[in-house]
């Protein structure tokens, strides 16, 4: 653990920051569990940055013969040579071939023969529930993605289970003891994810008024629980079953009938099969939770594949988020037929 | 008299058993050789039916290879688990350099064992395959070669020790 505490106490001399330290000490902590997957000439670097910089960090980007990009949570950053940080791309330490070579090694623990489905993704869930998203050239068989080879991009994305990041929305989703089948919507980047995870932790754990649930979590692409050999890296409550890596459509028609659970969620519908599997568990009683990418009602409802679902009101709350006041700002609540109950002013 | 009966017995003794010797590092190579060749079938089998990552297949190895080579294996398992960002070639190549002492190994045996770590764990299954079927195939045709050494080689080191020890000890006499 960094000597962060010290650090901001040096900066602002308030002892009344505990709290944030505290939380600061916890991000920094996150960022340093992917300092495995650095290669060492870059992990020298990274890790000598203010923590007040490493908790903000949100993303690492690698690319072929390009600077290093640290995507923090306001503004992009390039790392120097030096270990500085710049705006300026042509400042920044240029990534070379044999570079990105190496952390893919890193990356798939020196197994790259055993990631070709995750390959095939075009990601790489690693421990810490963090992730990976490669591109480079595909190799087909049949015409379908057999896997990728001459990896040229790394995008290292750090998961971070932020709690209490869905308790603005609870109180939308709940009504009486019931919690209601909710699809959460946003453009990328805007925390639909952390939102999605920390609402599955706190119905599994249980809050004020709402006993504990038991809820099932089609994971398909490990982001949400980040699993790793199929064991859940972030906190998603204790009576939460992951089924891991599974496609959704058929995950939530084995977790309706195998586990008989009480709260249904997978992340971002998509597909024609996916919204029919959902149709058939609200249609069977079940509470979904649920994301898809968009901005507002419209933009959602022009959508071929939710136009049934949104026409019939099988959710019972479409909750609209954005990066405006930070990541999972809540935007807008309607109901199920578009009315707005909430609209951020 | 008793002196020259001890020294003769000395001599007899010591010859005997440098010619012992010679012929066990003979039969040590051989059975090395053997040994590497089980480690990579071990990795081969993790690698191509249950698909484990390369350090647990590494530790896999090891076991079932034995020996000096399976200390090896064993060692780039743990380099690799231990977080110091080592690939999994430059892992096995600083292992095979610190053990080289230890591995009764002639240059190009080493040699062979060494190339085994080129592109370890960096292509897909069938490659991965491929390469170690070849560096087993480049290691049992040294261990055939060995096997003969030792066949023909032990004996002779065997039976000149030995018979050196009792000339030199007659000719003393």
């Amino acid at each position: 653990m960094k000597p962060c505490v010290f650090y901001v106490k040096k900066r602002t001399g308030c002892s009344k920051l505990l709290v944030l330290l505290i939380c600061i000490d916890k991000e920094v902590d996150k960022v340093e569990s992917i300092f495995a997957f650095l290669l060492p000439e870059w992990r020298e670097k990274i890790e000598k940055l203010p923590p007040l910089v490493l908790e903000q960090i949100e993303e690492l980007r690698f690319r072929v013969g390009q600077p290093l990009l640290l995507r923090l949570l306001e503004e992009d950053v390039y790392l120097q040579e030096d270990g500085g940080l710049s705006q300026n791309p042509a400042e920044g330490f240029v990534v070379s071939p044999e570079m990105i070579k190496r952390m893919v090694l890193l990356l798939s623990r020196s197994s790259f023969y055993a990631l070709e489905e995750e390959l095939r993704q075009g990601y790489i869930t690693l421990a810490g529930g963090h992730r990976a998203g490669l591109a480079g050239q595909a190799v087909l068989e049949g015409g379908h993605l057999r896997t990728l080879k001459n990896i040229s991009s790394i995008n290292l994305r750090l998961a971070k289970a932020v709690f209490g990041a869905a308790n603005h929305i609870i109180p939308w989703v709940i009504e009486g003891k019931e919690v209601l089948s909710t699809l959460l919507v946003s453009p990328p980047r805007c925390g639909k994810t952390t939102v999605l995870r920390d609402l599955i932790r706190q119905f599994s754990d249980g809050l004020a008024g709402l006993n504990p649930l038991d809820v099932g979590l089609v994971d398909e692409r490990s982001e949400i629980a980040g699993a790793l050999d199929g064991q859940p890296q972030l906190a998603v409550g204790h009576r939460t079953d992951v089924l891991d890596g599974c496609p959704k459509a058929e995950g939530m028609v084995m977790m309706v009938r195998a586990m008989s659970c009480q709260v249904l969620a997978t992340d971002e519908i998509g597909r024609k099969e996916d919204v029919a599997a959902i149709l058939e568990a609200i249609n069977a009683g079940q509470s979904v939770l649920a994301t898809a990418h968009g901005a507002n009602w419209q933009q959602l409802a022009e959508r071929p594949i939710f136009q049934e679902m949104l026409s019939m009101g099988s959710f019972k709350r479409v909750v609209f988020l954005s990066r405006r006041q930070g990541p999972g700002t809540l935007e807008k609540v309607c109901d199920g037929k578009g009315k707005e109950l909430f609209t951020l002013c | 008299m008793l002196i020259k009966i001890l020294g003769a017995l000395i001599i007899i003794l010591s010859l005997g058993f440098l010619g012992q010797k010679l012929a066990n590092i003979l039969l040590q190579q051989k059975q090395a050789l053997k040994n590497a060749q089980q480690g990579l079938q071990a990795l081969a089998t993790a690698i191509d039916y249950s698909l484990v990552p390369l350090p647990q297949a590494l530790a896999e190895a090891g076991n079932q290879a034995g020996g000096s080579v399976g200390v090896c294996f064993y060692q780039t398992s743990k380099k690799l688990t231990s977080g110091l960002g080592l690939t999994a070639q430059e892992a096995w190549q600083e292992t095979l350099l610190a053990e080289k002492n230890n591995l009764p190994l002639n240059q190009e045996d080493w040699e062979i064992l060494q190339s085994c770590g080129v592109g370890l764990g960096l292509s897909h299954r069938e490659d991965q395959l491929k390469r170690l079927a070849l560096a087993k195939e480049k290691l049992a045709k040294r261990e055939s070669e060995a096997a003969e050494r030792s066949a023909n080689m032990g004996k002779i080191y065997k039976s000149m020790g030995w018979g050196c020890g009792l000339i030199v000890a007659l000719l003393w006499f």
